[in-house]
């Protein structure tokens, strides 16, 4: 059963950073297993979360791997202010804007798919779940890179405009900007 | 509108978390168990360094002020109605920070008593040049409305309020030379 | 005291410091001075001329503009004020100023309508008008021009050094400068030409700009306009990355690849690519101007 990014965020909040401080600190003492346990609970979070801003299911585990393991590079930097999902998102935004950069000079999008890097979109024949809206998701992959972060990180994740310009790095009035126009676009091609 | 809201649910309610395709936690744990250097701290990517706006009003603001007596040499000018309502800036010009918008703000202010002790010609040229500026302003932002992540034309709105900060020094330092209005 | 007005000079040379009305004066001060001394000059409307030479001495001779109260003169250790000082109220003529002093001085020129010519000396030169033009030659040292209208004109001695050159609307011309310039315009256009630039940095709103040069071994070039066309004439065979980009403008390329459109969802062209080792750096933006790139 599908779990929304937001329904996902409140019930994992129920048992979730007390749980997550739990772990952390563990992890903190060189506790594996402890890490491990974060991986656990919170992989599928950040894979959504990189997927839609990559549109690829390569570079996403790229991300994921990354963030997992800056995460623990640095868990003495977590100083336990905010959730550690929102902590370990940033980790991951950081790395997708890395990616995104390198990326950015292949021109038309994420249409580009093939053997090694099926679209994640793609119809799959065993796929009927009516609950996955892949037109939708498809459609968030084709918007230039500004306008989907945005509209990954506010629309889909449901972070505020300021913590989402914050995690990317640009100013609130760009932020709102490009949702502006993530709105715009997807809603001039899912017409279609 | 209701298009829009629509969408905003349908984002809302997609899947929270997907699975990657694989279990990534034994690679995670082989690189975790291999020491590597520590990932420099990055900067982050704000190319539109606070620095960079900073050294450019530090460069613009050492301008020499050539001391001299307050020297009337015109006819008094009639009074200039200069509109000082730059346009509001959009994007960068959050990043370009409290210190340019200070500086910004204290020469733009003295400039219509400054504009109106230079020369007719000069006065009308410096106008015009404030006027291409700010018309170059409002193309660069209505293109960057359009496409606010477009690299290229931050770069350019950027160096163009540089630009229109260096015009008003000039004039200052210009004028520092003329009697102001009401010594004359 | 001016000859045709003899009459009234005698009762005048009772009141020393009172304002004349007379025509134009002749002026000549010298002073000896420190070779590497500066000396600013101030003058309003008029001309100011400076010449180096290997005296260790500044020297004025001139015109005073009818109406201008005196020209001050003075020495203070290293330092050499000459300015033409105006009276509180009434109008004045322009004064013509012819100075020489040490070629190795700094030199520092404020006028408002007054054109400045400089020649051979080879200190640190600032050099202010609002409308008037500014023609020097540069050698090693740093050199900053400005203007507000008036146009500037600089020979170089293909000595590197720091040219920084601000206009408004004044135009902007240069030849044989090394080193590193700095050119800022509204509306003004730049051209210039070199054998040899290690840093160009060139900006204008609305101007054209022309750079005809050759590329040091790891240059930094950058050429930006909004609506300005931009011409860079590279001599030699290029060394160099190249990153030019415009919104709305035409790139025109000699060599290297075609430009591309920078994406699908938006205007913009990009040309971006490498000769040989790119060990320069060339930049160049447009908004709406056109970017022409060549070799000689």
């Amino acid at each position: 059963m599908a779990v929304t990014a937001e329904a996902s965020g409140a019930e994992a909040d129920a048992a979730g950073p007390v749980e997550d401080a739990r772990l952390v600190a563990r992890a903190r003492g060189g506790d594996l297993p402890a890490f491990e346990a974060l991986y656990r609970r919170h992989a599928g979070r950040i894979n959504a979360l990189c997927l839609r801003m990559t549109g690829s299911h390569a570079l996403a585990e790229d991300c994921v791997q990354e963030a997992f393991v800056q995460a623990w590079r640095h868990l003495d930097r977590f100083e336990g202010r905010s959730a550690f999902t929102t902590w370990l998102h940033r980790i991951a935004v950081n790395r997708v804007l890395t990616v995104q950069r390198s990326e950015s000079r292949r021109p038309g999008g994420f249409e580009v798919s093939d053997e090694d890097n099926p679209d994640p979109w793609g119809a799959d024949p065993g796929e009927t779940d009516p609950g996955k809206d892949m037109d939708l998701e498809r459609t968030i992959a084709s918007l230039p890179d500004g306008a989907r972060n945005v509209f990954v990180l506010h629309a889909v994740c449901g972070y505020s405009h300021q913590e989402a310009a914050d995690m990317l790095g640009i100013a609130v009035g760009t932020c709102k900007a490009q949702l502006h126009r993530a709105r715009r676009l997807l809603s001039e091609r899912l017409e279609q | 509108m209701n298009d829009e809201d629509s969408l905003m649910q349908r984002a809302r309610r997609l899947p929270g978390e997907i699975p990657p395709r694989r279990d990534l936690w034994s690679d995670i744990e082989a690189r975790l168990r291999t020491p590597e250097p520590a990932a420099s701290a990055g900067a982050g990517w704000r190319w539109f360094a606070l620095a960079a706006a900073a050294s450019v009003i530090m460069a613009v603001a050492a301008l020499t002020v050539l001391h001299t007596d307050r020297q009337p040499t015109l006819p008094a000018p009639a009074p200039v109605a200069v509109s000082t309502d730059f346009p509001a800036p959009f994007g960068p010009a959050y990043s370009l920070g409290p210190q340019y918008q200070v500086a910004r703000a204290g020469l733009a202010q003295d400039l219509n008593s400054r504009l109106a002790t230079l020369p007719p010609e000069t006065r009308a040229s410096v106008l015009r040049n404030l006027e291409a500026i700010r018309a170059a302003v409002a193309e660069i932002n209505a293109a960057l409305a359009d496409d606010p992540g477009n690299v290229l034309l931050q770069q350019l709105l950027l160096t163009t309020y540089q630009d229109e900060l260096a015009v008003l020094a000039d004039v200052q330092d210009a004028t520092e030379k003329l009697p102001k209005r009401n010594e004359i | 005291m001016s000859r045709s007005l003899r009459g009234v000079a005698l009762a005048a040379a009772l009141l020393l410091n009172a304002p004349t009305a007379f025509a134009d004066r002749d002026v000549r001060e010298s002073a000896q001075v420190h070779p590497k001394g500066e000396v600013e000059v101030s003058n309003i409307a008029g001309s100011v001329r400076v010449t180096g030479w290997d005296r260790d001495v500044v020297e004025v001779t001139g015109t005073l503009g009818s109406g201008v109260e005196d020209l001050e003169f003075r020495t203070e250790g290293r330092y050499t004020l000459i300015k033409v000082r105006m009276p509180r109220n009434g109008r004045s003529g322009g004064s013509d100023l012819e100075i020489s002093m040490p070629a190795s001085g700094r030199l520092t020129v404020g006028t408002v309508s007054s054109d400045t010519t400089v020649q051979g000396v080879q200190g640190a030169l600032r050099l202010q008008t609002v409308s008037g033009n500014i023609e020097t030659d540069v050698f090693g040292e740093d050199a900053q021009l400005k203007t507000v209208s008036g146009d500037v004109i600089v020979q170089g001695t293909d000595e590197a050094g720091l040219l920084t050159i601000t206009t408004v609307s004044g135009d902007v011309g240069l030849r044989d400068v090394r080193g590193e310039i700095v050119v800022q315009t509204v509306s003004g256009d730049v051209e210039a030409e070199s054998t040899e630039l290690e840093r160009a940095r060139i900006r204008t709103t609305n101007g054209d700009a022309d750079l005809r040069t050759g590329l040091a071994s790891g240059a930094r070039f950058e050429m930006e306009a909004v609506n300005g066309d931009l011409t860079l004439t590279i001599k030699g065979e290029p060394d160099a990355e190249f990153n030019i980009e415009t919104f709305n403008g035409d790139i025109r390329n000699d060599f290297g690849p075609e430009p591309v459109r920078t994406s699908r969802y938006a205007p913009g062209r990009e040309l971006r690519f490498s000769e040989r080792d790119g060990s320069a750096r060339v930049g160049i933006k447009t908004l709406n101007g056109a970017i022409i790139l060549r070799t000689d």
